[in-house]
């Protein structure tokens, strides 16, 4: 068996794989940020309940 | 010769990415993108692209870790089957522990994304969904009856539920008559697979159909189950979800499944030049079948916006 040819293939392999985990957590991240772009948008939504009545509660 | 030693000490120790990503079963994910993608099209509430985006890519996860552990638990299957021995696992390219961490880890993380991107229902569903692909059917009714893929296609079904679910948060009538096509179409197109691939499933414990009933009585069962699939699939029509295109192409598409396999039913001669050739076209019409059912919907839904208003009154007035 060849080692050097071994370690080079090894190397290959995992530049690889590295490459197309940085673009999965990549494009996660992009997700990750557009819905929350889109569920800011829409700001009632976010408010948690603190036990005090607001009109926002309230539907119309 | 060593060049082919190294490669498989390599692939025994370094998987690649597109070996984790032979795990996910893409041709089954395809299918649960495009029906939960329909059914989110489809269903009444407005949904924002972004959220409709994410919730995709965590179903699609979700899918693919269904996909992962079911691989992971069937690798003595796969080792023996000529269809699956290029699998991940059988293959030498992936370990088991891998895959089953692999799949661990998508499980777990599709399900909170798709909590905190959607619903706590659709997430819900989509748990629901793995757990049973991986604990029912995988670990349970694959290796004890022949009917576990009728019952194991709940599974494949529930996608346009789920995609339903993201966008309305709710389970409709219409949502359970797409889980209810998805979940009769499975036996029929599934079945027509293991005529063709029979030989496969005798070489293990599997309890096909055709290997405990033998093939006329799985020729007949997809006959029933043709008919049967036929009563969810039209009646979507009379929901908020169908109309008169969808009714008169779902008739058209239903007859034509009925009648491929009836001539199935009847067909008991094997052509040795073109083996399995009515077993084929059968297998083949059923994708055609669904894509183009799920196709249909679009299109119902589509045609309100684009039809001539007096068109759509008059298809409303023929509703009523």
């Amino acid at each position: 068996m060849d080692l050097n040819k071994v370690e080079n293939d090894l190397n290959i392999k995992r530049k690889s794989r590295n490459i197309w985990l940085a673009l999965s957590l990549g494009l996660f991240i992009v997700i990750v940020f557009l819905v929350t772009i889109a569920k800011l948008s829409d700001g009632n939504l976010i408010e948690g309940f603190d036990h005090t009545l607001r009109p926002s509660l309230l539907k119309e | 010769m060593i060049r082919s030693t190294n490669s498989i000490y390599i692939n025994s120790i370094e998987p690649s990415a597109f070996d984790y990503i032979e795990l996910l079963k893409i041709k089954v994910m395809r299918l649960a993108i495009f029906t939960a993608g329909v059914a989110m099209i489809i269903a009444p509430m407005p949904l924002n692209p972004f959220i409709a985006l994410g919730s995709i890519v965590c179903i699609a996860l979700g899918a693919g870790a269904s996909g992962a552990l079911n691989m992971w638990w069937d690798s003595d299957i796969d080792s023996v089957m000529k269809r699956t021995l290029t699998r991940p696992i059988p293959s030498g390219k992936i370990t088991s522990d891998q895959a089953l961490s692999f799949g661990i880890f998508l499980s777990v993380f599709s399900v909170i994304f798709l909590a905190l991107f959607a619903n706590f229902l659709s997430a819900l569903l989509l748990a629901v969904t793995i757990s049973f692909y991986i604990f029912i059917y995988t670990m349970f009714l694959k290796r004890t009856t022949p009917y576990n893929i009728v019952i194991g296609g709940a599974a494949g079904a529930f996608p346009p539920m789920i995609g339903w679910a993201v966008a309305t948060n709710t389970i409709g009538i219409e949502s359970i008559l797409l889980f209810l096509l998805i979940f009769l179409w499975t036996p029929p197109h599934f079945w027509s697979l293991c005529l063709i691939t029979k030989n496969d499933y005798s070489a293990t414990k599997v309890p096909m159909l055709t290997e405990t009933h033998g093939v006329e009585a799985t020729k007949l069962q997809i006959f029933i189950y043709s008919i049967i699939l036929s009563i969810p699939s039209i009646l979507i029509s009379f929901s908020s979800i169908g109309g008169l295109i969808y009714l008169i192409s779902s008739i058209f598409l239903n007859v034509i499944f009925i009648f491929n396999a009836y001539l199935l039913m009847i067909n008991s001669k094997n052509s040795k030049k073109y083996p399995f050739v009515v077993e084929k076209r059968l297998f083949l019409y059923s994708i055609f079948y669904l894509f183009v059912t799920f196709l249909l919907l679009l299109v119902e839904h589509f045609s309100k916006f684009f039809l001539p208003s007096y068109l759509v009154m008059i298809e409303d007035l023929l509703w009523i």
